[in-house]
């Protein structure tokens, strides 16, 4: 059984309402005072106030984290671009689409002219179209074998649903397959693929031996496309991706996006993510080979290829055969396609971060990564990409990129020092490295335009990290150096809030507390409260009494005036 | 009896940001793409606020997606302002809900994994900030804070800390005035400290 809960209510006391209202400056001035002179020689009314007044700063929130109002933002615009998951969402089509079926059918069973297909029901629910193969070039031998027949494979050729496909050893055959392009490689034990659903919402293969890569377009929604091996099942909603079937069993390596691969006796799964590789145990994942970045090249230098051309005369082989029949190229040869272009894809990926699209950001500057880059480029893309990773949750990998730059020269080593502390001490809270950061980018750029910025973390992180004194070391230097700079206020109030609260110092923080109040910033009135409490606390009641009255003058109607009005002795009662 | 002496914010004071926010609203309305890009920008340092305020300390990722659900919940219910009440109001009413209906799935998530996290609390770890006084004080204000149902802690903060009028309360809550009276009520005597603590 509950107790019964003591009442505030006290004799001579206020009660609960006309304490809050007393708190909130409400009050007529003379109740106000009347409740101020009651709560001054009442214990318990005294704990209730500063319990009170605990309560509001408990509700002060938090400052907005770098970049949190941009994510949102951008999130937002997401969310409303998305269709809402609502069953009246899902359920009105529904009912529509069976209305329309249930006309189409009456109208069917009238006697008279048969009517066309109603466009709505097209609209509502798109029918699946037939998505065959369209062989876009061959080298060696390869050959289909459909309704029993066998023939060699050629350009142009359509392979539908349930067409064996077979390339011989060294091999191989390029198809566009809807949105997609497959490519089926030989290899050293040749290849077998069969097409076992080729339909606009579900396009599958099974690939019996060899290797299929796959540069699948992104999936409409509730479409699927389908890897099947002996062994595993793969999925993918918009990748480049390879899976390998060899004797040893299933690999499957993405160089873009996701993809899920599903053990069929055990139905685990596991989801393998770009730059990475899973052979042939799901447990064995790692990064790609180079036999990996070659497909992938290869498959690459097919979409940079312009549009196939209709079968050409032997003389003059297709750009597909052409490409086709192009040795496997080094890592020099197939580097960059040229500068500008690549500055272009860097440009269209910053305007891809700018609007909030990161994955695909990420996924054209990992690729534009894989080519041979001059050095500013790559630190510039690298720059690019770490940013991009910080703002889409990814920051602990952002941090290796941003040393890596680091490590360098020029204007992108700062900016990338800069960047590090910052991912350090915001995204990954760790304020320890992120002061060696600063440190360092004080050292290494003594003159950089980030200068100022770094003097001020230096000492902020020290302070997070529990270095009171070196911190307050730090912000002091940074306050002789930039007296007036953007900081100076939270570099005062830091170092009060360190000396009053860590080193019991309240002598120490008046100074800096006085600072602020004198600047009339927005936080002037703060810092005079802040002020007034430690010369409260050090005994100088007259000093902290005219703070209190400065600050009722500065803001009447502010959050701490009720404070004041207590504190501020019998010529404020007269205001 | 006590004269309330404190006369209420008055719309177009300095600080005030509805005037801007109606004015938003109207440019939307009238067809402006950029309006509607422009009122998240201006309400979202009150909604950051706001929902910090009603929800309590929570992980970053988690108050992120209450201020982003709420965000959306203005932008598609922003047709539906009828300009009965302040702007504002209209946006704190949806800022409680869907506190509120975070609140509802915590508690239905508690029932299954209370016990794992009960066991994985720390004991005996005292926060740094709690050595100093005044850190103790607001790790118990937080504490009687935690102790208030969602309802009583709307009416609470949008009364007391927002300063809004009674009528507005009721209007963003949902309900009469004299519900909200009822639920101030009884958030005061949850928060404030007992006899047996102060004597």
């Amino acid at each position: 059984m509950k107790a019964a809960r003591q009442g505030f209510v006290h004799p001579g006391g206020p009660t609960e309402d006309a304490l809050f209202d007393h708190l909130a400056g409400r009050l007529h001035p003379q109740a106000g005072e009347w409740i101020a002179a009651h709560v001054a020689s009442c214990a318990r009314c005294t704990a209730a106030v500063a319990h009170l007044e605990a309560v509001r700063e408990a509700l002060e929130p938090p400052p907005e984290s770098p970049f949190q109002r941009q994510r949102d933002l951008q999130a937002v615009r997401r969310r409303l671009d998305r269709p809402r998951r609502r069953w009246n969402r899902i359920l009105l089509p529904g009912f529509a689409a069976l209305a329309a079926c249930l006309a189409v059918l009456w109208m069917g069973t009238r006697a008279g002219p048969r009517l066309p297909a109603q466009p709505a029901i097209a609209k509502l629910a798109p029918a699946p179209v037939p998505t065959p193969w369209t062989v876009l070039g061959t080298e060696g031998s390869t050959e289909v074998e459909a309704h029993g027949a066998k023939s060699a494979m050629k350009t142009e050729q359509v392979v539908a649903a349930g067409g064996l496909v077979t390339v011989a050893p060294s091999a191989r055959v390029v198809a566009k397959w809807g949105g997609a392009k497959v490519m089926i490689e030989g290899g050293s034990a040749g290849a077998q693929v069969r097409l076992v659903a080729s339909r606009s919402d579900d396009r599958a293969l099974v690939l019996e031996r060899g290797r299929v890569v796959l540069n699948v377009d992104p999936l409409a929604p509730g479409a699927r496309l389908a890897v099947v091996t002996p062994t595993e099942r793969v999925t993918v909603h918009g990748t480049i991706f390879l899976v390998d079937v060899d004797a040893g069993g299933t690999s499957v390596a993405v160089a873009r996006g996701k993809v899920r691969v599903e053990a069929l006796a055990s139905r685990a799964t596991v989801d393998v993510p770009a730059g990475m590789r899973v052979a042939p145990l799901p447990a064995a994942i790692g990064p790609l080979d180079d036999e990996d970045r070659r497909v992938f090249a290869l498959l690459e230098h097919w979409n940079d290829a312009p549009p196939a051309e209709p079968a050409a005369a032997p003389a003059s082989p297709s750009p597909e055969k052409a490409i086709l029949a192009t040795p496997t190229p080094s890592p020099s040869a197939h580097a960059a396609p040229s500068a500008r272009a690549e500055t272009a894809t860097l440009e269209a990926a910053r305007a891809e971060v700018l609007a909030g699209s990161y994955p695909r950001a990420i996924a054209h500057l990992e690729s534009l990564r894989r080519h041979h880059l001059p050095a500013t480029l790559g630190a510039r893309v690298a720059l690019l990409l770490a940013q991009a990773l910080r703002l889409d949750h990814h920051a602990r990998d952002a941090a290796p990129l941003l040393e890596k730059v680091a490590r360098g020269g020029g204007p992108e080593a700062e900016q990338a020092q800069f960047l590090l502390a910052q991912t350090l001490e915001r995204d990954l809270a760790d304020p320890r490295r992120a002061a060696t950061v600063w440190a360092e980018t004080e050292r290494r750029f003594p003159h950089g335009i980030f200068r100022e910025e770094a003097a001020f973390r230096l000492g902020e992180s020290l302070l997070q990290a529990g270095e009171t004194q070196d911190g307050i070391d730090a912000l002091e230097r940074y306050l002789q150096a930039f007296g007036s700079g953007a900081h100076s206020d939270d570099a005062h109030l830091l170092v009060a809030a360190a000396r009053r609260d860590r080193l019991s110092d309240c002598a120490g923080a008046i100074p800096h507390l006085r600072a602020v109040a004198d600047g009339h910033g927005p936080r002037a009135g703060s810092a005079l409260i802040g002020a007034a409490r430690c010369l409260e606390k050090i005994g100088r009641d007259d000093e902290a009494a005219a703070a209190y009255r400065h600050y009722l003058t500065l803001a009447p109607h502010g959050r701490f005036t009720a404070e004041a009005r207590r504190h501020a002795g019998p010529r404020a009662s007269q205001r | 009896m006590f004269l309330v002496d404190r006369p209420r914010a008055q719309a177009g004071a300095k600080g005030d940001i509805e005037p801007s926010l109606a004015a938003l609203v109207e440019r939307h309305r009238s067809g402006d793409p950029s309006a509607l890009n422009a009122l998240m920008t201006e309400i979202y340092p009150s909604m950051h606020r706001i929902i910090y305020r009603l929800s309590g300390p929570r992980p970053r990722e988690v108050h992120e997606d209450l201020v982003q659900s709420a965000l959306e919940q203005v932008c598609r219910s922003i047709d539906s302002f009828e300009g009965r009440s302040r702007f504002t109001t209209f946006v704190f009413g949806i800022c409680h809900r869907v506190v509120a209906r975070s609140r509802r799935y915590d508690r239905v998530r508690t029932w299954f994994k209370r016990d794992a996290e009960e066991a994985c609390l720390p004991q005996g770890a005292t926060a740094p900030d709690e050595i100093v006084e005044r850190g103790r004080q607001v790790a118990q204000a937080r504490a009687a804070l935690d102790r208030l149902e969602g309802d009583e802690r709307s009416a609470f903060v949008l009364h007391e800390i927002e300063e809004l009028p009674l009528e507005e309360v009721a209007a963003a809550l949902g309900c009469s005035t004299r519900t909200v009276k009822r639920r101030l009520r009884a958030a005061r005597e949850k928060l404030l400290p007992s006899k047996e603590l102060v004597s």
